[in-house]
């Protein structure tokens, strides 16, 4: 382990000779980008970012590349933000479940904006998979309590590192080069949890894709960076700043290169929070037995910690706000019998049925409850309890998404912009390799 | 730990001066604070991060609108703010910088009048300054006062230059405030990016707020948490008090005379 003024060069030097991903960690890699475009895809056609691309079109420059999914261009800096929010903006792209982090949208926001003609498929992938692991292994240097109850979100603080990252690869940035970038990106890193349940989420991915890249660029342009012993591990460092050297920061070297953290990121069957998939897993198998809805007089939830701390919005009037309200995914998965997109749109938020229900549901925080897990209890009006345990959510580690799962959640997201296009993108992403630019990726994407 | 769906009350104060008739003494205490950061910007408006910015914004072709103050060129909005105040990065009064250049860039684009312009700042400058001044030791020993709390600022600065109503102005805090960013003990070089990202922060926040992005409604306690300040949101009590109010004709072209000539000339008569 090198000193604590040193972590960011250590992983800088040790990745920069990285051309190519282990397959495990390739394989992984394209999953994760197939996943993520998928709900870039999904979120720009549905208008989501649609202030993003207005402010890209009024105050950017010419289009250097059109959205995925979209005719619509934009410039680099503006393209990165908007797709890196539109990635992360209905909640629905992926998780690190050990490190809480959803590292692919700025990840995709950098390196599908900046990725040029000459990039190579497999840079752009390897350039990807960095930003990612970095982020989850900055992540998982957090002490645990840190981690959960910190009042910064991880999406942007740690995704404008990884973003910066990533840029570097691509600008051919020699090591010197990216650590002024890094540094560059710890002080425009951006992260608060107080952007739960509004534009400000997803808008922290964009960020962070926009400011790294924007900071390898400044750095390649010849700018001096910070000059101070270390962006990451330094006195002035992103861990003293903001968590008070609350880390261990062995997690962000360990096996660096061998052990990819990456292989571990789960992808969201449903359009919210992790801490609610379970909870929605078993609202899908109670709604077998129920019936008539209209017999449940409460159903009670043992969950999981985190659920009443970040999902506790009791009474959602919009999209956002409905993300965080584990009431409203009991009640939404029991009237529609599904948990997608449309069950988080305005008018399905606000119906009167809905909103009935979510008034029956109680939770019920227990520490001896995992992440992935709930035990649901519906009780009815005859004096019945039926009882749903869930010991893995779908999606989580121990119940991954399939091949098959993942190709069909895509295929949902392309039906608005790309429909019955989605074997097509994820035989675009396989074809990444040395010999191919990105080029094929783009053309798939177009609409 | 989601952010409240209701407007707090500082947020709702401060939305309160988004159409009212500022106070004399407010509108020349900004003047005079704009002269000094307009002259401070134009005399250091060349170090390798500026120059980096102001190559970047060429190089992705940026429309012109708005002024970069010693170039005799025009870039975006949002980047003319950015490169101006991180020119004015690291002098007296810097955490202003960003409410300042924002309100400018935008009054320009805009074509604004001088007193719209001065009116935008003078309320983004009284809540910047007022902010900072409550920040703790410890919090101002980690963030950088112009990126912590003058993005803020700026923000309502621009909410009240593009009359925005006050819903939209409540978010565009909110998308500001969560944007807190500006390790302290940075070098020169990340203490001028973080000035100048602040400005551009408070742009971009009341421009895709009028967009129609929605945000915390909470802007003041946001950032209250990041920075671990829980009382920040008292630091704003009495600006209604001291900010808004009455000005004769003759006050207000008094305050408008402090303008330096350049900076005027870049607004409608």
């Amino acid at each position: 382990m090198p000193p604590g003024n040193r972590l960011a060069e250590e992983f800088v030097r040790r990745t920069a000779t990285v051309a190519r991903l282990p397959d495990a960690a390739e394989h992984a890699a394209r999953r994760m980008l197939f996943n993520v475009v998928g709900t870039a895809v999904g979120a720009i056609a549905s208008g989501e970012v649609d202030s993003l691309i207005r402010l890209g079109q009024q105050f950017g420059g010419p289009p250097a590349l059109l959205l995925p999914g979209d005719l619509r261009g934009l410039d680099r800096s503006h393209a990165a933000l908007a797709i890196g929010s539109a990635a992360h903006a209905e909640d629905f792209d992926d998780t690190h479940l050990r490190s809480i982090v959803h590292p692919a949208a700025s990840a995709l926001g950098a390196v599908y904006a900046l990725a040029d003609d000459e990039v190579r498929g497999t840079d752009l992938l390897t350039a990807f998979a960095m930003s990612c692991e970095l982020q989850i292994r900055l992540a998982l240097c957090l002490e645990t309590e840190v981690r959960e109850f910190h009042p910064a979100s991880f999406t942007g603080l740690f995704g404008t590192v990884g973003a910066a990252l990533a840029a570097s690869r691509l600008l051919g940035s020699d090591i010197g080069t990216t650590l002024q970038a890094m540094a560059f990106a710890c002080s425009s890193s951006i992260g608060s949890r107080q952007s739960l349940g509004t534009f400000a989420k997803p808008l922290h991915a964009g960020k962070a894709a926009s400011n790294g890249m924007a900071a390898a660029r400044l750095a390649r342009a010849g700018a001096p960076g910070p000059e101070i012993e270390d962006p990451i591990g330094g006195d002035a460092g992103l861990f003293n700043v903001h968590f008070d050297g609350r880390v261990d920061p062995a997690p962000l070297l360990d096996g660096l290169g061998e052990q990819w953290e990456i292989v571990d990121v789960a992808f969201k069957p449903y359009p919210c929070g992790v801490l609610l998939h379970p909870i929605i897993d078993a609202a899908l198998a109670m709604r077998g037995r129920v019936g008539d809805l209209g017999h449940i007089s409460r159903i009670d939830v043992a969950c999981s910690l985190p659920v009443a701390k970040d999902t506790a919005v009791a009474d959602p009037k919009d999209s956002h706000q409905a993300k965080f309200s584990a009431s409203h995914a009991v009640a939404a998965t029991l009237v529609d019998g599904v948990l997608g997109r449309r069950q988080y749109q305005t008018g399905r938020v606000l119906d009167p049925q809905i909103g009935e229900l979510r008034r029956r549901v109680a939770f019920h925080p227990d520490a001896a409850v995992p992440k992935d897990a709930c035990v649901m209890t519906a009780s009815l009006a005859n004096g019945e309890t039926l009882i749903e345990t869930v010991a893995h959510a779908v999606g989580s580690r121990d119940r991954p998404m399939t091949d098959g799962e993942l190709s069909g959640k895509v295929e949902q997201l392309f039906e608005d912009a790309l429909p019955g296009r989605a074997a097509a993108v994820w035989s675009a992403i396989g074809a990444l390799s040395p010999d191919t630019g990105v080029a094929g990726l783009r053309e798939a994407l177009r609409p | 730990m989601s952010g409240p769906l209701v407007m707090s009350a500082s947020t709702a104060m401060l939305t309160s001066l988004l159409h009212a008739e500022l106070a004399a003494d407010a509108l020349v205490d900004a003047a005079r604070l704009a002269n000094a950061l307009w002259h401070t910007a134009g005399e250091h408006r060349s170090n390798a991060v500026t120059d980096g910015l102001f190559e970047l914004a060429l190089v992705d072709g940026l429309p012109p609108q708005a002024t970069a103050i010693g170039h005799g060129a025009k870039i975006s909005a949002p980047a003319a703010a950015c490169f101006n105040a991180a020119c004015a990065a690291g002098r007296d009064d810097d955490t202003l910088a960003p409410s300042l250049f924002a309100s400018l860039a935008i009054a320009e684009t805009q074509k604004l009048t001088a007193r719209q312009f001065l009116e935008a700042f003078a309320i983004g400058a009284g809540v910047s300054r007022r902010l900072a001044s409550a920040l703790n030791v410890e919090g101002a020993r980690r963030f950088i006062p112009a990126s912590a709390v003058g993005q803020l600022g700026a923000a309502l600065s621009v909410c009240r230059a593009l009359d925005l109503d006050r819903g939209a102005a409540s978010s565009a805090l909110g998308l500001a405030a969560v944007q807190v960013t500006g390790n302290a003990r940075r070098s020169d070089a990340a203490y001028t990016l973080s000035v100048g990202n602040a400005a551009r922060v408070g742009v971009e926040s009341a421009l895709i707020a009028g967009f129609g992005a929605n945000g915390p409604q909470n802007g003041v306690s946001a950032i209250g948490l990041m920075l671990n300040v829980p009382m920040l949101e008292s630091a704003v009590d009495d600006i209604v008090a001291l900010t808004v109010g009455a000005a004769s004709d003759a006050r207000v072209a008094a305050a408008l005379d402090i303008l330096p000539t350049g900076l005027r000339e870049l607004l409608a008569a």
